[in-house]
C-alpha cells in the first residue's frame, strides 16, 4: 500500500510541475507585456517601469519562473498590487466557500440519485425509470448558469423563498449560511444527480443480473432488500469513482455558480482578478486549482485501492 | 412491485434501452432544422438586423407583431439576434472540435503507435492539461488572448485536444498489435503509412461520433465563457452572451433569457441524442 502511494505520489511530480510551468506561461508568455496590461494603455512609461521592476519583468522567463517555484514552494505565491493583498492568503480564505457549494452539491446529488436508482431498479424501463431518464438527460443538456438563472427566476423572484445573491458564513449562524448557499449548490447538485444516476442505474442494471441476486431471492428475501442490501452496495464503488472523477469538472461549475450567484469563493476571484487584469492573481488561482485537482485525483486513488484491492494487483 | 424481473434476471438479455432509428431521424431533424435556421433563416425570413434598436418596442413579450420571439431592453429583435448568435455558438463550438480532433487526433495516434519516450512525454503533458478544469483553463487563455471568435475556439480547443488524444491513443493501443499492422510493417511501412492509412481509420469512426458529443460540451464552455464576458465581444452575439445580458431583467422580461437559453438547450441535447444514438448503434 506504501509503496503504491509512493509511486502515484512520484508519477505526480512531472504533473505537477507541468502544472505550475503551464500557469506560469499562460500568465506570462502570451501576448502583451504584464504591466501594461494591468496598468491599462493609457499608464506613464514611469510607471510601467517601475512595475516591471517590482515584478522582476527584466529578467528572463525561465530564471523568472525558477524563483517563482522556489517562492512558491515557501508558500509564496507573490503580491497582488491590484488588491494590495498577498495572493496566497486571499486564495485560502476563499477555498472554504468553492468547497462549501461543491460538497453541498456533491450531498444533494447523491442524496437525489440513490432513491432514484434504486425505484428504478426495483422496476428497470417503467414510467419512473422513463421519466427519470429524460430528467437526468434534461440536466445534463442544460448549463449551469441556465439552470440557476431558472432557480433565481422561481425562488427569488416569483417566491421570494432563496436569496439570488451574497453570502453568509457560518459565523452568522448555520441556518442563514445554508440559505445563502441553497440555489448555488442545487445548481451544482443538478446536474450531479444527473451524471450520479446514470451511472448507478446502468451499474445497478447490470448487478441485477448476477447470481447473487437470484440466490438472494430464492432464499425469499424481498425485492426492496435486494436491490437496497445487496445491488445497491454493489454499486456504491462505481458511485465512488464518478465523485472523485468529478471534482475537476465541479469546479468549473463552481466558477460559473460563484460568478452567477455573487459567491465570494475562488472561481469568483478567479473571474474579477481576470477582470481587474491581476495577473499575479490569476497565476495563483489557476495554480492551486490544478494543484488541487491533482491531489483529490491522488486522494481518489488511494481510496480506490482501500475499497477495492483488485486494483492494486492487476493495475500493475 | 417489478418482482419477475429480480427473480428471472437471467432470463432476459441487459434491460437497456437501445434507442431505435426515429430518434436518430428526430433528433437529426431538430438539429438540422436549428442549423438551417441559423444559416438561412436571416437570409429567407424579413428578419430586422440583430442590432436595429426600435426604442418603441423595448422588451416586448413573445408574440408581438414583427418581433415574434419579442425584443430586448434596447427593442433588438430576439429571434434575429438568436439566429446571429447561434451561427457563432456553432462555428466556435464546431471549429474547436475540429481543431482536438486533428492536433489531439494525431498526438494520440502519434502517442499510442510510438509509445516508449515520446508516449510518454505526450501523455505528461495530456496529464498536465487535464489537471485544469476546462472552465478555467479556456478562461485563462480567453482572457489573455484577448477576445474574439478565432481565440474564443482556441481557447476551448485548449479542452478539446486532450479529450481527443486521450481517446485516440486509447483507440491506437487496441490495433497497433494487431497482424495487419504488423504485416504492414514487415513489409517496411512507414509509420505516417502506418498511422493514416492502417490506423486513422480505425480509430476515426470512433472519433466523430463523440464529436457529437464533445460539440455539446464544447458549447457550454463557450455559453460559460460569453456569460462571463469573456466570449466573442458585442456587438456581435451568441447565446451564452444574450442570456448573460437577459439576466438583467430576468424579473421583468424572463423570456429574454429564456428565448436563447431554449435555442441553447435543444441544440445541446439534440448533439448529445445524436452522439448518444450513434456510439450505441455503431459504437
Amino acid at each position: 500500500m506504501a509503496g503504491f502511494i509512493l509511486r502515484r505520489l512520484l508519477q505526480l511530480l512531472p504533473v505537477l510541475l507541468g502544472v505550475t510551468l503551464l500557469a506560469f506561461l499562460l500568465v506570462n508568455l502570451l501576448p502583451g507585456n504584464m504591466a501594461i496590461a494591468m496598468l491599462g494603455p493609457d499608464a506613464s512609461h514611469g510607471a510601467i517601469v517601475r512595475l516591471q521592476a517590482q515584478l522582476g519583468l527584466s529578467q528572463p522567463i525561465w530564471l523568472r519562473y525558477l524563483q517563482w517555484l522556489g517562492q512558491a514552494l515557501r508558500g509564496n505565491l507573490g503580491w497582488s498590487v491590484v488588491q494590495a493583498e498577498p495572493v496566497l492568503p486571499t486564495i485560502l480564505q476563499r477555498f472554504p466557500v468553492t468547497v462549501e457549494i461543491i460538497l453541498l452539491g456533491q450531498l444533494i446529488g447523491v442524496v437525489v440519485a440513490v432513491p432514484c436508482s434504486v425505484a428504478v431498479a426495483l422496476r428497470p424501463n417503467g414510467w419512473i425509470d422513463q421519466l427519470l431518464g429524460g430528467l437526468a438527460y434534461a440536466a445534463i443538456a442544460t448549463p449551469r448558469f441556465l439552470f440557476g438563472l431558472l432557480l433565481i427566476l422561481g425562488f427569488a423572484v416569483y417566491w421570494r423563498v432563496f436569496p439570488s445573491t451574497g453570502y453568509e458564513p457560518i459565523s452568522s449562524g448555520l441556518l442563514a449560511n445554508l440559505r445563502s448557499v441553497a440555489l448555488p449548490a442545487t445548481t451544482i447538485g443538478a446536474l450531479e444527480f444527473a451524471v450520479y444516476f446514470r451511472v448507478l442505474r446502468v451499474e445497478m442494471l447490470r448487478n441485477l443480473a448476477e447470481d447473487y441476486v437470484v440466490a438472494a431471492r430464492a432464499k425469499g428475501v424481498s425485492p426492496l432488500r435486494v436491490v437496497t442490501r445487496h445491488v445497491l452496495r454493489n454499486s456504491m464503488i462505481a458511485l465512488v469513482t464518478v465523485i472523485g472523477v468529478g471534482f475537476g469538472p465541479l469546479v468549473s461549475g463552481a466558477v460559473i455558480v460563484e460568478s452567477l450567484f455573487s459567491l465570494p469563493g475562488v472561481g469568483d476571484l478567479l473571474v474579477t482578478s481576470i477582470y481587474q487584469r491581476d495577473a499575479i492573481m490569476v497565476q495563483g488561482a489557476v495554480v492551486m486549482i490544478a494543484v488541487s485537482v491533482v491531489l483529490v485525483n491522488l486522494t481518489v486513488d488511494v481510496v480506490h485501492v482501500l475499497l477495492d484491492p483488485r486494483i492494486r494487483s492487476g493495475g500493475h | 412491485m417489478g418482482i419477475s424481473v429480480i427473480a428471472t434476471p437471467a432470463a432476459r438479455p441487459l434491460p437497456v434501452r437501445l434507442p431505435g432509428g426515429i430518434g436518430l431521424w428526430c433528433w437529426g431533424g431538430v438539429l438540422g432544422l436549428i442549423v438551417a435556421l441559423c444559416y438561412l433563416g436571416p437570409l429567407v425570413l424579413p428578419l430586422p438586423s440583430p442590432d436595429a434598436t426600435d426604442f418603441g418596442n423595448v422588451l416586448a413579450p413573445i408574440g408581438t407583431a414583427g418581433h415574434l420571439l419579442g425584443t430586448d431592453s434596447l427593442g433588438r429583435d430576439l429571434l434575429s439576434r438568436c439566429l446571429y448568435g447561434g451561427r457563432v455558438s456553432l462555428a466556435v463550438s464546431v471549429g474547436a472540435v475540429c481543431l482536438g480532433l486533428v492536433v489531439g487526433g494525431g498526438l494520440g495516434i502519434i502517442a499510442g503507435y510510438r509509445g516508449g519516450w515520446v508516449d510518454a512525454v505526450i501523455s505528461r503533458g495530456l496529464d498536465v492539461l487535464f489537471a485544469f478544469p476546462g472552465l478555467v483553463l479556456a478562461l485563462t487563455v480567453a482572457s489573455y488572448l484577448g477576445p474574439s471568435v478565432r481565440n474564443v475556439t482556441l481557447a476551448i480547443a485548449f479542452y478539446t485536444v486532450p479529450a481527443y488524444a486521450r481517446m485516440a491513443r486509447a483507440g491506437t493501443l487496441r490495433v497497433r498489435t494487431q497482424n495487419f499492422v504488423r504485416a504492414a510493417e514487415m513489409f517496411g511501412a512507414r509509420g505516417f503509412y502506418i498511422g493514416t492509412r492502417h490506423i486513422l481509420p480505425n480509430v476515426l469512426f470512433l472519433m466523430l461520433t463523440y464529436a457529437l458529443v464533445l460539440i455539446g460540451i464544447a458549447m457550454v464552455i463557450e455559453a460559460s465563457l460569453s456569460f462571463l464576458g469573456l466570449g466573442v465581444p458585442p456587438p456581435q452575439p451568441s447565446w451564452g452572451q444574450l442570456i448573460a445580458m437577459g439576466k438583467q431583467d430576468i424579473s421583468d422580461a424572463p423570456h429574454i433569457a429564456l428565448v436563447p437559453g431554449a435555442f441553447l438547450f435543444l441544440t445541446i441535447t439534440a448533439f448529445n441524442r445524436l452522439g448518444d444514438v450513434l456510439q450505441t448503434r455503431y459504437g
